[in-house]
């Protein structure tokens, strides 16, 4: 029976039409065979017109793989020309246009992942503090645009960016357009491709250049040490392990995994966590390799980092406060200015800072009653809509724990 | 020598040169196999940047063991599709294993207001797609996707005609029943 169904269906798929001499019971289950294969037929038109936009993207990408694996492509013994230290960035020397912002959103967890070393030792830097699908902040210079991608000098090397139209490309203020021109500080958010690519969903770009940054190898923090340095980049995965990268006082590089009530607490105290002095702090109970950041001594509870006025340093604008109330596509964010209802939307991300809670467990309890720290989409057309980016879920509001 | 013939020593000499990792070789199969190679993993990935990811990481993969690819009477679309089907199990998988993203999101986000049918219909079709087995996923991609007879159906998946008869009826109407739960009219045959 099973082989005359199959072979009846063959038929049917070749002529388009229900054979003759079959039962009632097997015309219903060809007929709905038959469609189920023309939904699909019909739908290929789509898929071909995506393959061949994708084309162009797909070409570069490829071309460049296969550029790296020649030869002449990988010179021996040959180190980075050393470039000027990024001195400056985010109010330190450099004047950026400034944010003003209720408080900052710190994306994404950079999870240290080794990959195939398809590049030079700059390369393979970037390549360790990018997990695909982390979402990610980081601090960066400008390139020139090719095939569809931006490449950036960040401090750990040339991440290559995708900005497409779904990238809101802004002014440091936060509020009007821009556009990225070569050499211009950036500071982008976005998620990790598979390939490394940073898919931006926000560049916030300065209206002067940026020092391009010397790229290190960064190195994981396993064991506490009052390191003093500053944020050079964020990130957070689905499970709730933010990670911060720190410039430190002495030149190095480190990729430390944070505690959430502290990084909330950071992200309260200043508009903007990249670029933001910190000093690594223990915290009590953290797990190995867990620490705190706290403002570097001496920052107090100022909105801004020291040694420059807020609007130097190009930011996003956030919402940070305890989920009150969600009904249909708003939430409403208790701050500490008021109640602040955001809209989502499909292009709505979601985050987990809190580590104790499971992904599945913040399924079945919701977001409401927990601190939450809403990443805005610039929108400068209609300001009087907050449309969240990225929702960063951290703790209930009744824990007591903290930094 | 017939046309046949020519084509098929001249697919060989290409597949030839790609096994030595001829880059102008490379370039050539990425134009021509690029396409299906997307199409193949389309249905089985969240969205088209997935899919371009996992196509792309399909040729460099294909690359890297270009030395262990028997060339002689291998279609080397096959051998391409069986990459793409590896990568888009692992890449799966990987999504499961780190929580239940796509739900969360979902969870906090509304459905988008659908605006056209055929966008409906492939949403549609790749949600019913996404709990169909690998095998299943695999036989519809190939035979309506990529429009692939039986034989050559047979061949990518090392299976017989008649396995891969009874795998697309069971997949169709898997996808049929997957369908008529989420709601889904359709049109009839």
């Amino acid at each position: 029976m099973s082989e005359r169904l199959d072979d009846l269906l063959e038929q049917a798929l070749a002529t388009g039409r229900l054979p003759e001499g079959i039962s009632d019971e097997e015309a219903d289950e060809l007929a709905a065979a038959l469609a189920r294969s023309n939904d699909l037929r019909a739908s290929v038109a789509a898929v071909d017109a995506e393959a061949e936009a994708s084309m162009p993207a797909a070409r570069a990408r490829f071309e460049r793989f296969l550029g790296e694996q020649q030869p002449s492509a990988r010179p021996a013994g040959v180190t980075p020309t050393a470039r000027p230290r990024f001195a400056g960035w985010f109010g330190r020397k450099t004047r950026l246009p400034a944010l003003a912002a209720a408080a900052a959103v710190i994306l994404v967890a950079a999870g240290l992942l080794v990959v195939p070393a398809l590049f030079n030792d700059v390369e393979t830097a970037s390549a360790q503090v990018l997990v695909p699908g982390d979402y990610v902040q980081f601090q960066a210079v400008a390139g020139r645009p090719s095939d569809g991608s931006l490449p950036v000098e960040s401090d750990f090397g040339e991440v290559s960016v995708v900005v497409d139209d779904q990238t809101e490309v802004v002014d440091a203020t936060g509020a009007g357009a821009a556009t990225i021109e070569p050499g211009r500080a950036l500071v982008v958010a976005g998620v990790v491709g598979e390939d490394l690519r940073v898919r931006a969903r926000t560049v916030s770009v300065a209206a002067v250049a940026g020092e391009r940054p010397v790229s290190r190898r960064p190195q994981q923090l396993m064991q506490f040490h009052a390191h003093h340095g500053q944020v050079v980049a964020l990130s957070l995965g689905d499970e709730g392990n933010p990670r911060v990268v720190v410039e430190t006082s002495d030149g190095k590089l480190l990729v430390v995994k944070v505690d959430g009530p502290s990084l909330e607490s950071l992200l309260e105290r200043y508009s903007a966590a990249v670029g933001t002095p910190v000093q690594i702090v223990r915290v009590d109970g953290a797990p190995p390799g867990v620490f705190g950041v706290a403002p570097a001594p001496g920052e107090g509870g100022s909105q801004q980092p020291p040694g420059g006025p807020m609007h130097d340093r190009p930011m996003f604008m956030s919402v940070v406060g305890i989920a009150k109330q969600r009904e249909a596509n708003r939430l409403t964010v208790e701050t500490r200015e008021g109640d602040v209802t955001v809209e989502l939307t499909r292009r709505t991300q979601v985050r987990i800072a809190d580590p104790s809670v499971t992904p599945a467990q913040l399924l079945a309890q919701g977001v409401t009653g927990r601190f939450v720290t809403v990443v805005v989409v610039p929108h400068h057309q209609q300001r009087d809509q907050v449309i969240a980016d990225v929702i960063i879920v951290g703790r209930p509001a009744d824990d007591e724990s903290g930094p | 020598m017939s046309d046949e013939a020519r084509c098929d020593a001249a697919a060989e000499e290409l597949a030839r040169r790609a096994s030595e990792r001829d880059p102008a070789a490379w370039t050539e199969l990425f134009e021509e196999h690029y396409s299906a190679v997307y199409a193949f993993v389309r249905y089985r990935l969240h969205g088209a940047g997935e899919a371009e990811d996992l196509a792309s990481q399909t040729f460099e993969v294909a690359y890297a063991n270009a030395r262990r690819f028997d060339y002689r009477g291998v279609p080397i679309q096959a051998w391409l599709i069986g990459i793409a089907r590896n990568l888009c199990r692992d890449h799966v998988k990987k999504l499961r294993r780190r929580g239940h993203h796509e739900e969360i999101t979902e969870m906090v986000t509304p459905p988008e207001p659908s605006r056209t049918e055929s966008v409906d219909l492939r949403r549609d079709l790749a949600t019913a797609m996404a709990v169909l087995t690998d095998d299943q996923q695999t036989v519809l991609s190939l035979r309506f996707v990529l429009d692939k007879s039986v034989a050559e159906t047979a061949q990518l998946m090392d299976r017989s005609e008649d396995a891969v008869k009874n795998l697309q009826r069971r997949a169709l109407a898997a996808m049929n029943r997957e369908l008529l739960e989420m709601g889904f009219e359709g049109r009839s045959a």
